[in-house]
This record gives structure tokens, sequence and C-alpha cells, in this order.
């Protein structure tokens, strides 16, 4: 049984130069109701928004019928930073992520996702571990109570997350042995460390990938719209059917800074990922 | 190349490029390069300005004198992180107009004169000018702030982020019209320069001489869809026609080497980009000694 069309997930990070309201209306013209939520500044950051602002999102979403089925909280963009040498910092980051499992638990999401932290390149890295680690259980253990998810990047580089490589998350699943922790299978991470989605669901094990990513790549232009770059995209939905890979795949495209593409055309770059999936994907339910 | 008004001393070195090493790393670098002054990026991990106290400040400060470095701008990140000194929402309004108090304090307690900043951007589906309203508001509450801390804010345009709220030298000027104080000047990029595009004869004329106060000083590949920012001498940029111009209009405040995507090679980077800016900036009255 093939990767189906009602595995689809839009995503609202291209659109973060747009108002919200601007972006659930573009979203809701594409006609895909699941939705991989990223609280973004302006569309809802937790430090700005009020009980109201809550209220207000809930009920826009119920009126366009979108369900949030990943609640994504921008650790690798923002100042945020679990494994931070910076005691202030890194404490500022586990308030963050809590508000984001508090969120995710008003907004219906299964799933929270971030990054585990990342170590300046001079650093003890073991010790960076050692900080992150503490925080993920924490917030594992919080978000077991609250009934949520926890999905890290498994990045591939050195450079964006301690999470580097399959092994570490191996690691990081033995020393946390949790069925809310999981990771997210990306496509150009995956890329990145020269793997296929099947040896990467094997080797973390099926339960353990709560989300994919999905989204084409090529030099010096990250996570663009499957079809604008060099990957083998068929070959990869291939080999995460093989997996039998059931949840969602998420267009998680950010476009580059150089140029910032997407930034002017979000809704063209959300509606060629979603004809690209909707070509390539089962109609079956 | 001999000039004659400016000098060496106005080169100043950058974290931009170290911003995956610690603060420790960074400094240490920066002393070895052999400069003093110094252009400091506040983002995590160097300098995080939502998690910084005074005491902090305090810290960092002599952090800085230790390496017998003198910071003279702290440049924090509004492109990124989730700050819009124009945005729409009171909540977001306010909390950025905070965040660049923060950076205003920081200047003054490592004693640097500017910060250095973009004002922020519109939204696709919003007003431009109700943003640029939104905009000069906040400049000039954060203006009134610089002034009594002894900081000048030197603004930054640019067209690499879409819906920018100032897109050229001209943008810049009428802000600094409008915001009318002494704590609000501008700058310029010689990358940004050919993105917008104009030439630095169109920055200086557009801005005033007396209005620029600070420079990003860079090399790039020459064309309006990269945003590059190279070390000197290592891309297509005319550098020497552009600091013969500065030279002329007696431009005298620094020279930033704004070096980005040098992450992996930062220390190597800045150490050429800072002697190609000494082999180029051999000053008439400082070779004779005076």
């Amino acid at each position: 049984m093939g990767l189906r069309k009602t595995q689809i997930a839009l995503t609202n990070y291209p659109y973060h130069k747009c108002s919200l309201d601007f972006t659930l209306h573009s979203m809701e013209k594409l006609g895909i109701k699941t939705i991989e939520f990223v609280c973004c500044e302006p569309h809802f950051y937790f430090e700005d928004v009020t009980e109201a602002d809550t209220k207000e999102l809930m009920k826009k979403l119920e009126e366009k019928g979108f369900t949030i089925i990943c609640l994504t909280a921008p650790t690798m963009e923002y100042p945020m930073n679990l494994a931070s040498e910076n005691i202030m910092t890194r404490t500022k980051t586990v308030k963050y992520l809590v508000d984001a499992i508090q969120y995710a638990e008003k907004l219906h999401a299964p799933i929270v996702s971030f990054n585990m932290g990342q170590a300046p390149l001079d650093a003890d890295t073991e010790a960076a571990w050692t900080r992150a680690k503490e925080a993920v259980a924490y917030l594992v253990s919080v978000a077991e109570s609250f009934g949520v998810r926890i999905a890290l990047y498994v990045t591939g580089s050195r450079k964006s997350s301690l999470l580097d490589s399959v092994e570490k998350a191996k690691r990081l699943k033995k020393e946390i042995p949790s069925g809310s922790l999981g990771f997210v299978a990306d496509t150009v991470y995956l890329d990145k460390m020269a793997l296929e989605p099947e040896t990467f669901i094997r080797e973390l094990g099926l339960e353990n990938i709560f989300l994919v990513h999905f989204a084409d790549c090529k030099s010096g232009a990250l996570h663009l719209a499957p079809g604008e770059g060099n990957l083998d995209l068929e070959k990869c939905l291939k080999s995460f059917e093989r997996a039998g890979y059931e949840g969602y795949v998420s267009l998680n495209m950010r476009g580059s800074r150089d140029p910032y593409v997407y930034e002017e055309q979000p809704e063209r770059c959300m509606k060629n990922g979603l004809e690209w999936l909707l070509a390539h994907l089962s109609d079956g339910c | 190349m001999k000039l004659k008004n400016l000098k060496r001393s106005q080169i100043a070195m950058s974290t931009f490029p170290y911003n995956r090493c610690s603060l420790d790393y960074t400094l240490d670098s920066l002393e070895r390069i052999g400069g003093k002054a110094f252009e400091f990026q506040a983002v995590d991990p160097l300098l995080s300005l939502e998690d910084i106290g005074y005491a902090d400040m305090r810290r960092i400060a002599k952090k800085i004198a230790d390496h017998n470095l003198q910071c003279i701008c702290v440049t924090p990140d509004v492109m990124n992180y989730p700050v819009n000194l124009a945005s729409g929402s009171l909540s977001t309004r306010r909390r950025s107009i905070q965040y660049l108090k923060t950076a205003i304090d920081c200047a003054n307690v490592f004693g640097a004169p500017f910060i250095q900043m973009h004002v922020g951007y519109s939204l696709i589906d919003e007003s431009p000018e109700e943003a640029w309203k939104r905009s000069a508001d906040s400049m000039r509450e954060l203006a009134e702030y610089a002034v009594s801390r002894d900081v000048v804010i030197t603004s930054e345009y640019s067209v690499f982020t879409w819906k920018s709220v100032l897109q050229s030298s001209r943008d810049l000027r009428r802000m600094i019209d409008e915001v009318n104080s002494p704590g609000y000047k501008g700058m310029t990029d010689t990358v940004v320069m050919v993105k917008i595009p104009e030439t630095i004869e169109d920055a200086v004329q557009n801005i005033g001489i007396e209005n620029l106060r600070h420079v990003h000083f860079t090399d790039g590949l020459g064309n309006a869809t990269s945003s590059l920012h190279m070390v000197p001498g290592e891309g297509k940029l005319p550098l020497e026609h552009i600091l013969q111009v500065l030279d002329e209009e007696g431009y005298c405040g620094y020279l930033s080497l704004e070096l980005q995507g040098a992450e992996d090679t930062a220390h190597e980077a800045m150490l050429k980009g800072y002697r190609w800016m000494c082999e180029h900036m051999e000053n008439e009255q400082e070779s004779r000694g005076e």
C-alpha cells in the first residue's frame, strides 16, 4: 500500500511574512485540511499571544475545518537552545517548549516538534549533550502528562543540532526510553546524512518516526518545493512506503535566504509542492 | 592605496562569522588577528539579548577589555529573530522595542558608540505606509532612549528581505529626517548597494555624509540576486573605488567586516579580511608617523 493523499499536511512556514488570516485563507484555497502549524511571529508567537488570541485562532481553525497535526516551535531560527551553556537561555528555552506543549493540548495537536539544541563548534559536545538530554527528558515527562508526543529533528549537521546522526538519535532514545519521544524524518536532512528513508526508519523503529518533512533541495537552497531541487523524491516516497510509514507527510518548505524565493510567493510554493505530492500519492484512504 | 582621510583605526573586525562559536573563542580569535575595534552581532550564543541582564553585560564588558578589544557597535539580529519594530501587533512591537533597548544598554555598558539595525518590515498583505508609521514611532522612542545612553542608532536599509520598511538610501534619509534625532542616523553596506541597485556616490549623496555613521564593508558577487558577504578581494565589487569615495568625502565612521557564510573558517576569513583592509588603507599621515 503506497502513501496516500490523506497523509499530506500543509505548513504555514513559507508564509512567515504574511498575516495569519492571509495564511489560513491561502491554505484553505489549496483544499488540504491538515496542517503543521509553526508558532512563528507574526502568526502565533507565545510571548505575544493572549488567551483571547488563542481562542480566536481556535475559532479560525474550526471555521476553516483545519486540524493541526503537529505544532512546531521554531528553535533553530530563534534564539532558543536547550543545550546552551548560558543558564538563562536554557531556562528560557525550556519554558518556551513547555508553553508549546500546553498550546499543543489546547489546539488539539498530538505532536510538538523542535530541535534538541546545538553547541558552539569549539564547545565540549558531551557536556552540551548532557544539558540538552536533561532538558528533553523533562519536556518528555511534561508531554506525557499532557498526552502529547515530542518529535525531534535529526539534521545531519553538527552546526544545526547535537542530534546530527542516526546513531545520536538511537543514543537519545536509549537514554530517554519513552514512547512519547520520537523523531522527524526530513528528506533534506536524510540526503545530507546519505540515508535512505527506509534505513533511517529501520534503524530508529517505525513507531519512533512521528512525522515526515517532505521537501526538495539543491546546492545552497534548502527545503525547496518538491520538483524544484535535485533530490530523487519519487525514490524517496517508495522508500517510505517500503518502510510502512503511515503518518503525515508535511510540506516543510522554507526556501532559502539567497534569494528569498518563498517569502515573495508563499502560495506558489505551497501549491507547487502540493501538486507534486497529489500527483505522486494514491487516493486510498 | 594612499588615503588622505581614512585611517586604519577605522577598520572594524566583527563577530558575524563566529555565530557558531563561543564568545571566548571569538574574542581570542579577534585579539590574535591584531585589530582593536569590532562590531558585536547580538546573536545566541555570543550575546543573547533576551537573556542578558546588567550583571552579564558587565561580565562581557570585562571579557572584551581583557582581550584588549573595543566594541564599536552592537548589532541585534532582527531579521531572523521574532522581532519587528513595524509590527501591527502592539505586543510584538512593545517586546521588539524592549529588545532594542537592551541592545542600547549593552552598547552603553560596552562603551560602544553605536547600535546598528533594521527598522522592521511590513507583511505582504498590509499597507507599507502604515508599517512605515509604526516603524517611525518605534524609532523615535528608541532614538530618545539611545540619546539618554550616549548611543547612536545607525539604521540599515535593504531589499534582502521582502517588504523591509527601508528599501533604499532615499528611504533611509526620509526616515532620518522624519525621526529627526541626534540618536538616529544611518549606515550603508557595500553588498546591499548592488542589490538596490545604487552606487556609493548615490548612498553618500542620499544619506548625507553627516548622517553616514557606519559602513558594512565586504566583497560580493556584484549581482542583484546574491547576498554573499565575502572577504574583501575575493569578490567582484569595486572596493578600492568605494574607499576612495569615502576618503574624499571625509567619512569618519568605521568600516566593518560583516563577513557572512564563513562559519567554518571564521578566524581565517576575518584575518584575511583584516589584512586586506590594512593593505588598502594606508594613510598618508599615518605613514609619516603623524
